[in-house]
């Protein structure tokens, strides 16, 4: 039985052999495609920030501030540390995630489930089947 | 086949085509309904532009309190956007915030309007 998904977005009917990898290939960077236009930039995004929270050291204060409140002028808002305190979480220390800022672990779940739910919906959009609602 | 394009002329082009799938089963009737009570609960992507520009100047997130995503949007009002960026990101990407809102609206009310005839 054909996989209904590729059938229902137009991709060649291959029958399953192994000399036909090339076009399975094509199928699977085609979904991908479709999956990155229906998302958009945004959960990408998050992913990048927490892995760029995950793989520099917070506990080297660096030199550039990015934070445009501070910018502006304003020294202490209320969410200021709470990228030190993703970063801490994200290294495992979880002392020092809660001294930066004590919302820190309900903003990485808050982002990880961002993520999660955006992918999830993507796919149930790109997936064209109809039957749970009809 | 009810038409979302007469019944709904206003819809964002994607939108117009999601709603078409969920209406294409539905009878005349049960589409107006559809088409009644999804306009009062669908959101505009201008409101949602708007209300994000907001956060550009005084207060960042109000858009995704609108959006019905009270996390993100705590997130967003005590960092100021995520330091901006979320805010510049969510401004290119509005329409798309705008018509995942919709599309899970739109989903709802189709599943009411065929529960109750």
């Amino acid at each position: 039985m054909h996989d209904r998904r590729a059938v229902s977005i137009g991709v060649v009917r291959s029958p399953r052999s192994d000399d036909r990898v090339v076009p399975r290939i094509f199928a699977v960077v085609r979904r991908a495609g479709l999956f990155v236009r229906g998302a958009g930039p945004e959960p990408f995004l998050w992913l990048f920030s927490l892995i760029v929270l995950a793989s520099l050291d917070p506990a080297t204060v660096g030199g550039i501030i990015l934070c445009p409140l501070r910018i502006a002028g304003i020294e202490h808002c209320p969410g200021c540390g709470l990228g030190r305190s993703v970063s801490f979480l994200l290294h495992g220390d979880i002392v020092q995630s809660l001294r930066s800022h004590l919302l820190g672990i309900p903003a990485t779940i808050l982002l990880l489930y961002r993520i999660a739910s955006m992918i999830k919906t993507v796919h149930e959009r790109t997936t064209n089947d109809r039957s749970a609602y009809a | 086949m009810p038409s979302a394009m007469q019944l709904m002329p206003t819809l964002q082009p994607d939108e117009m085509v999601y709603v078409q799938g969920l209406i294409k089963d539905m009878t005349d009737t049960q589409a107006q309904q559809f088409a009644s009570i999804y306009y009062s609960r669908r959101k505009d992507p201008q409101t949602i532009l708007l209300t994000c520009l907001l956060g550009l100047i005084i207060v960042a997130g109000v858009h995704r309190f609108l959006l019905g995503q009270i996390g993100m949007g705590l997130l967003y009002l005590f960092t100021g956007g995520l330091c901006l960026i979320g805010t510049i990101v969510d401004l290119i990407n509005h329409k798309r915030l705008t018509f995942e809102f919709n599309s899970a609206a739109a989903q709802q009310v189709a599943t009411m309007v065929k529960a109750s005839n």
